[in-house]
């Protein structure tokens, strides 16, 4: 039951438009941007780049927690008045927020493979991000994401189901 | 308590705090509501129906006095099986219907079952069941914005019945709906009432809705003034 609410979420992340695309779209750049630094620091460069990356995405996350349990306060207290519990409607934050990072990942990915298909058809070798700094970007960038459905699932605690009554 | 009770509200009152001022929103309430009434409580803005429908359900505890909901005591229960008892045995029918945006006509009405353990195939055909009952089957793919108000209200029903409820919960059902609309929606919670035998108690200032009723309560300034039979027969 709890993967059928997590699929359900993801249907749901996705019918919310243009939300969704706009977070996938920032979490794209901030994922191929951590990982070009990544790649750099492992090979000898700077690392506070990428802590510094590090930390604007959790600060990302919990600012898309925070949108995420603004817009869905009322739908949490009519499901809470449904019967669902706490624990259920963490998963409908976790499917979004994880749904996202793969999203924003894929594009990420689709865009080195046409860029290197590009580069193999003009004739040069192209500089693209190495896969072991990408997965390892992508797992912390998931990794942080945990904060921001921490703030949402709290925040989702303190509605109270009789605010479904509430009249608009 | 008799079997035939449902829902018995005995010496129920409501207290809030605003700043330093106690407010008083349901006074010494005693109401037994019988299994498969169609109990309608009545009473103008403010006069503490909505308090008294949160406590009934269970949503809010009374400050005082106690709520048997379906043989439960609702002070004596944990906290942590609330959720459990509103998914096994109360609907609600909100005036604002407060179906969700993102997903489907059916899968609003899936939704409350989909914590449960029952498997999907079982849910979908509950849900296909009741969107027949009520009406929607050719519309079960529409989201909420492409549905009527009245649509709408009725996809609302439909979820509140998915439970097998031993009680449905409407609060100010017609609110949001035009007369005519409204009437239909108020028609469709009778025939479920009749045909399944579901208690419904609806929550309403509007005064056309006590035709409906096999009982209505009047209350103002948080007491129940009276409770008379409706003016339908059984």
């Amino acid at each position: 039951m709890t993967f059928r609410i997590l699929i359900k979420s993801l249907r749901l992340a996705i019918r919310t438009g243009k939300r969704f695309w706009i977070f996938v779209t920032i979490y794209a750049i901030l994922m191929a941007t951590t990982s070009i630094f990544l790649d750099g620091a492992i090979n000898g460069g700077d690392i506070l780049p990428v802590l510094g990356l590090v930390v604007g995405t959790a600060v990302m996350a919990l600012f898309y927690g925070l949108i995420i349990s603004g817009y869905r306060k009322m739908q949490v207290a009519t499901l809470r008045c449904l019967g669902w519990t706490s624990g259920d409607i963490k998963w409908l934050f976790l499917g979004e927020l994880i749904l996202v990072c793969v999203a924003a990942a894929l594009i990420d990915l689709e865009v080195i493979i046409h860029y290197m298909g590009i580069g193999f058809y003009f004739g040069f070798t192209p500089a693209v991000i190495q896969s072991l700094p990408f997965l390892l970007t992508f797992l912390l960038i998931v990794g942080v994401q945990f904060l921001g459905v921490l703030v949402a699932w709290r925040r989702m605690l303190k509605v109270k189901p009789m605010e479904a009554l509430r009249k608009a | 308590m008799s079997e035939m009770e449902v829902v018995i509200a005995e010496d129920v009152t409501k207290e809030y705090r605003r700043g330093s001022e106690i407010i008083i929103a349901v006074k010494k309430i005693n109401l037994k509501i019988k299994k498969g009434e169609f109990f309608v409580i009545i009473g103008p803005s403010g006069s503490g129906k909505s308090t008294l429908l949160n406590v009934l359900s269970g949503l809010d505890t009374p400050t005082t006095g106690r709520i048997i909901l379906d043989g439960l005591d609702t002070g004596m229960i944990d906290e942590t099986m609330f959720p459990k008892i509103r998914r096994e045995r109360v609907g609600f029918v909100f005036q604002n219907f407060n179906l969700i945006d993102e997903l489907t006509a059916i899968e609003n009405v899936e939704a409350p079952l989909w914590p449960t353990s029952l498997s999907s195939k079982i849910i979908e055909e509950r849900a296909l069941t009741l969107l027949r009952l009520v009406d929607l089957i050719e519309r079960k793919d529409h989201r909420p914005r492409e549905l009527s108000g009245g649509e709408q209200q009725r996809v609302a029903i439909a979820r509140a019945l998915i439970n097998n409820p031993k009680v449905v919960f409407a609060d100010e059902p017609t609110g949001n709906l035009d007369t005519k609309t409204g009437e239909d929606t108020v028609k469709l919670l009778r025939r479920l009432n009749k045909e399944q035998g579901t208690t419904i108690i609806v929550v309403t200032h509007d005064e056309s809705l006590i035709k409906y009723a096999d009982r209505v309560a009047r209350i103002r300034d948080g007491k129940v003034q009276e409770v008379t039979r409706g003016k339908t027969p059984g």
